[in-house]
């Protein structure tokens, strides 16, 4: 259960260990984000909605998880960067590390020790399959995953990051839900 | 009539075929001289008036014309030429005497001889003429503005002449261009082996229109600068030729060719003109159209009076009833002495004759010396281009008419010394041609006897005639008949030649263009490329908070806001990544694969996209037996297929047909995309390839797909063809290289991978 993305009121209510009655009235009192599903009157709530619900009040995050997928994300745009720290945080599925150059890349890979690093290709100080290749060469870091994600779709130059390493790879722009199922159904496939 | 490949000797006998008809020259050269400003300044208004009346009422057909005109604008009816004239005005009757007299000898029954649509083609023309006046007003050209109006409206009259003389080539030629959305005069030189531009200059030059129209006609499609400093003329050849560009860019009626000869930039630099002279000409070149195609009877909806067309027929006929008398009456006078020959055969001739008129004049000129005589006969007269290896030759006939032949000479047949003097013709002829096959059924030679034209050691050519020709005279003028000959073959040739180079400058320029729209496209390409890291990034923010906020939006108005922004930013990526597919297309990876399975694949890519038409236009296939298997990208003909599918559904009134067949040599496959819609007009066709062009406006496609299409199939080694008329849709067909007929067993595994990165949207 703690990997769905979508939840329903009975299942909000065991994940937060409280009453279907309490999810609901907090539903329709608007502290509790979602929406009906269309055409009937059947409550949804997002996984982010019941995330930031139980962080609001103080809930223990238990019941929704406790393996969270450990995330390494690298690119000179400060910008990208916040974006995916707001998606995979508020997602709670996650836990997120930042860096903006390869060299960063390099030391936080060591430390942090990420399942999965999302890579841009273009970097300020040295390229992403550089960064790829480290990471193979390094027997430690065996099942860690990574997706690259760039503004080009060059054949060549994919082929060439899929021999550096590289395991997948998405085109900037992205739809943000679709990114999330690629991280995990890679982590899940080591 | 010929047909198929021609030569430059032949093309001299077609421009001579037309010179029979009624021509250009007494009624209008006289109207021409007699309204020129010098004499209408002179002499005065209405004493210019009296004469241009006098000259007219001479020709019915012009005095129908000028009255039926001056009655289409006039309020009261206006019942006598002189009134007309003057209801006209001088420069219009001027003018439109001379674009009806130009046009003359090419009006039939038939409105599209060959092919050429000729109410759009004397628009296109009347467009040039306008438009190459008001561009030599605008630069104060030193010549008289009538004579720059009269080069635009001449300046493709080689048309005429070839689709006149062949009209089933030149309808092929037409039909060649308008589907590979080429240039006409491409085409001609491919299938004709002659095109407008030569047969053009050739038909001024006969009609004397001067040196400087002719050499408009002849080097209007040149790019500015191979236009030679040294020619007197450059600057009205330029302005014809940008006069040209001009009209076709404002799609002032059709000239046959989908695209201009040349870009203007280098034309309009050349005579330093700007851009906004450029539009404040065109403004102005269309309000003089829209006054003044009346005049010429070009306006699109009417058509013209009966009567008037029956008189030009008639007046045609006279003319050329007229001529054959001419003819019969020289005969009559003649006297088979060689003296009289000779000078006849002087007068027949001038500077300007060229090798076929000589011809005709030397076959003449024994036919006298021979028509005293009971036997008569048929005369021919021929020439030997030794280095072509041809042998060109006219047989006078019994009543008079010449009829022209090109013969293919034997291997060495001059090499080996002069001819015996009066050899039998059969003898001479076997020699030069190995073998009588060809001649024979075409002239009866059995009663004639052969006379070799030889000077200065050299065999130019001949002549056969019958027996009682007095050999003797023959023989005394033989010398200075050989010497014309040579000279003409000499001259003929060397206008072939710069002929040829000119033809071969237009190809270097033309190379050069395709060279550069190769550089501009690589150029497009990285820029493209640097775009889509660059821009891809911002998008990806963008779109990224947009999903945010719409996840966490309060009502479903404020979710469609949030989506439509996600949704904007990824349609400027997918523009991006259009443009650097269209400008750096990616390397084929051909192979075989069946033609039959990509046609249904795309089909059904088609139908579950979210194309607006997907689910309500329905999508037939029809696969031929035995279709070979295509060697392609599979991949990139899919994309393509899918594209022209989506396409032709926009366009369809909800039925979309795919067909699969083999072409009939089965080296090709062909694939076609055929919709019931409303089809194309020529100016929508012809634009067909421009990049960003689109006929639907409002919420249109990008308009990449036919461009893209049309590059992903050349680079996949085939071609695009587009058929469509107004009112019956179009057939887009995809013709691809076929595979070798095992080539699919045993690899029909490997051919239905997909290559390529996946994409996250």
């Amino acid at each position: 259960m703690r990997q769905k993305a979508v939840f329903t009121t009975g299942e909000a209510a065991e994940v937060c260990n409280l009453s279907q009655q309490t999810i609901i009235r907090c539903f329709d009192s608007g502290q509790l984000g979602g929406f009906r599903v269309p055409g009937s009157r059947f409550r949804r709530i997002p996984r982010v909605e019941l995330v930031k619900f139980m962080k609001d009040n103080g809930i223990p995050m238990d019941g929704m998880e406790k393996n969270t997928i450990r995330v390494l994300v690298v690119d000179d745009d400060p910008a990208i960067v916040e974006l995916f720290v707001d998606v995979l945080q508020s997602d709670g599925r996650f836990e997120v590390a930042t860096a903006q150059t390869g060299y960063d890349a390099g030391v936080l890979t060591q430390q942090f020790r990420p399942d999965i690093v999302v890579l841009d290709y273009m970097l300020p100080d040295i390229n992403g399959n550089v960064v790829c290749r480290t990471i193979r060469n390094n027997p430690d870091l065996s099942s860690t995953r990574i997706l690259v994600i760039s503004g080009m779709v060059n054949p060549a130059e994919f082929e060439e990051l899929k021999k550096a390493g590289a395991d997948d790879f998405i085109k900037k722009p992205f739809n943000i839900e679709s990114v999330i199922e690629r991280i995990i159904k890679l982590v899940r496939s080591r | 009539m010929l047909e198929g490949k021609i030569t430059m000797h032949d093309l001299d006998v077609i421009v001579r075929q037309l010179d029979d008809l009624p021509a250009l020259p007494a009624v209008a050269a006289r109207v021409l001289a007699l309204t020129s400003p010098d004499i209408v300044a002179a002499s005065g208004a209405s004493a210019v008036i009296d004469e241009v009346t006098a000259v007219l009422s001479a020709d019915q057909a012009l005095a129908a014309r000028l009255l039926w005109l001056a009655n289409a604008s006039a309020s009261r009816p206006v019942r006598t030429v002189s009134a007309a004239v003057g209801a006209l005005g001088i420069e219009a009757v001027r003018a439109a005497v001379l674009s009806n007299k130009v046009c003359e000898p090419f009006e039939g029954p038939d409105a599209r001889v060959g092919g050429l649509d000729q109410r759009a083609f004397w628009r296109h023309s009347l467009g040039v003429a306008f438009a190459a006046r008001l561009l030599a007003e605008r630069i104060e050209l030193p010549i008289d503005g009538e004579e720059v109006f009269l080069a635009g409206l001449v300046h493709d009259i080689g048309k005429l002449v070839l689709s006149e003389s062949l009209p089933k080539s030149y309808a092929r030629c037409l039909a060649a261009a308008r589907s590979h959305n080429g240039n006409l005069a491409d085409w001609e030189r491919k299938a004709i082996g002659v095109d407008h531009l030569v047969a053009g200059r050739r038909l001024a030059h006969r009609w004397h229109l001067g040196s400087a129209i002719e050499n408009a006609i002849w080097l209007h499609h040149q790019p500015s600068e191979a236009i030679p400093a040294s020619l007197a003329d450059a600057a009205l050849v330029r302005v014809v030729a940008l006069a040209d560009t001009l009209a076709h860019s404002r799609r002032i009626g059709f000239s046959g060719s989908m695209v201009a000869a040349q870009s203007p930039d280098g034309l309009v630099r050349a005579l330093g003109l700007g851009e906004v002279d450029m539009s404040a000409l065109a403004a102005r070149l269309d309000e003089q159209l829209d006054s003044n195609a009346s005049l010429f009877g070009l306006a699109d909806a009417e058509t013209p009076a009966p009567s008037a067309a029956s008189l030009v027929q008639a007046s045609a006929e006279l003319g050329r009833f007229g001529e054959r008398m001419r003819r019969h009456q020289r005969k009559l006078s003649v006297q088979a002495d060689a003296f009289v020959a000779i000078s006849d055969f002087a007068d027949g001739m001038s500077a300007e004759s060229s090798l076929p008129d000589v011809l005709l004049v030397l076959a003449e000129t024994f036919g006298r010396a021979g028509a005293n005589t009971p036997a008569g006969g048929e005369v021919v007269a021929y020439s030997l281009d030794a280095q072509a290896g041809t042998m060109l030759a006219v047989r006078l006939g019994r009543d008079g008419r010449s009829h022209w032949r090109t013969f293919a000479l034997a291997a060495g047949a001059t090499g080996r010394g002069l001819p015996g003097d009066a050899s039998s013709p059969a003898e001479a002829l076997g020699r030069l041609l190995g073998s009588l096959d060809a001649w024979d059924g075409w002239a009866d030679i059995t009663a004639g006897r052969h006379g070799p034209l030889v000077c200065g050691g050299r065999w130019w050519g001949g002549v056969i005639c019958p027996v009682e020709a007095a050999d003797d005279s023959r023989r005394a003028m033989a010398g200075a008949l050989a010497l014309t000959l040579g000279l003409v073959q000499q001259r003929s040739r060397a206008d072939a030649i710069s002929e040829e180079l000119a033809g071969a400058s237009q190809l270097l320029a033309e190379t050069r263009d395709a060279l550069a729209e190769a550089r501009t496209l690589a150029a497009m390409g990285e820029l493209a490329a640097g775009a889509g890291h660059e821009i891809n990034t911002p998008l990806a923010v963008v779109s990224g908070r947009a999903q945010i906020m719409r996840q966490r939006a309060q009502s479903p108005e404020q979710r469609r806001t949030w989506q439509t922004i996600a949704d904007q930013a990824q349609r400027i990526s997918d523009i991006i990544t259009d443009l650097m597919d269209f400008a750096n297309p990616a390397e084929p990876r051909i192979g075989p694969f069946d033609a039959a399975a990509a046609l249904s694949e795309a089909a059904n890519s088609f139908s579950s996209s979210d194309h607006p038409q997907a689910k309500s236009c329905r999508v037939d296939i029809q696969v031929e037996d035995d279709v070979p298997a295509a060697l392609a990208d599979r991949g990139q003909v899919q994309a393509v297929l899918s594209e022209l599918i989506a396409n032709a559904a926009a366009s369809s009134a909800g039925l979309v047909v795919l067909s699969a067949s083999a072409d009939e040599s089965r080296r090709h496959v062909l694939l076609r995309v055929r919709d019931d819609g409303q089809g194309m007009d020529d100016k929508t066709l012809a634009r067909a390839y421009t990049p960003f062009f689109s006929v639907h406006k409002a919420g249109r496609r990008r308009g990449l797909g036919l461009p893209k299409a049309k590059r992903y199939v050349e680079n996949n080694g085939g071609r695009i063809l587009i058929d469509s008329e107004p009112g019956k849709g179009t057939v887009v067909s995809v013709q691809l290289p076929a595979a070798e007929k095992e080539a699919l067993e045993g690899d029909a595994d490997h051919d239905n991978q997909q290559d390529g990165p996946s994409t996250g949207s």
